[in-house]
């Protein structure tokens, strides 16, 4: 179960901190299933953190791993 | 007690004066610091669409932007002479003139405090994820976005 965090703007399109993902083992398999249950997502801008790194590329995904979806920061 | 440590990062509300004023006066037992330099952020009230924002709403991936502190903490001891170092960030709502950001450096001499400090609020402003919502008019919001200005 791959445990999917959303924030800011994400969080306000998708509805949801969060979500459980079945059955995807790297983050473009589970970015497409994000797409179609979110079609808006696709025009969002974002950056993916697995286990709290910000990933660079397609990335093999353990089943216990926490992915988040990070628009741009804006704190200060 | 070494000063690379998680420290505490998050303030719920705006950062208040006294809180910062206390800081400051907590460090005259440390009499090797010869210089403190701080970076204040405040919030300001822009205009959206004709309308004043009145507040900034902080949400964080807190347990990221706690590592993330850890890693910006280690390498700026890293490279600067820095006797002690303090960050803390407001999580929640902060009204416009309140303060939202506080970046404390301390060193023997000025240069190693002014650069850590600039460099601190830099890499917090890129790297840490936190999300403000700025409200204005009756109810309306839009996600902030940083310059780098």
């Amino acid at each position: 179960m791959i445990n999917v965090l959303f924030f800011g703007m994400i969080k306000d399109m998708t509805g949801n901190s969060g979500i459980e993902i079945n059955g995807v083992s790297d983050t473009n398999e589970l970015i497409h299933q994000l797409n179609s249950m979110f079609p808006k997502l696709t025009e969002s801008v974002y950056v993916v953190a697995v286990n709290r790194d910000v990933i660079q590329g397609n990335t093999q995904l353990r089943q216990d791993a926490e992915v988040a979806l990070l628009p741009p920061f804006s704190g200060g | 007690m070494s000063e690379i440590k998680k420290s505490k990062l998050f303030v719920v509300g705006a950062i208040s004066p006294v809180f910062i004023a206390d800081s400051i006066a907590k460090h005259s037992s440390k009499t090797n610091i010869g210089a403190h330099s701080i970076f204040l952020g405040q919030v300001r009230d822009d205009i959206i669409g004709g309308q004043k924002v009145t507040l900034i709403e902080y949400s964080s991936y807190e347990e990221m932007a706690l590592e993330k502190m850890h890693e910006i903490r280690e390498s700026i001891f890293g490279k600067y002479e820095l006797t002690c170092m303090h960050v803390y960030h407001s999580l929640g709502k902060v009204p416009a003139g309140g303060i939202s950001l506080f970046v404390f450096t301390s060193s023997g001499h000025r240069r190693a405090a002014i650069d850590a400090c600039c460099e601190v609020v830099e890499r917090i402003k890129k790297e840490l994820p936190v999300w403000g919502k700025e409200f204005f008019g009756d109810h309306q919001y839009s996600w902030k976005q940083n310059t780098n200005d």
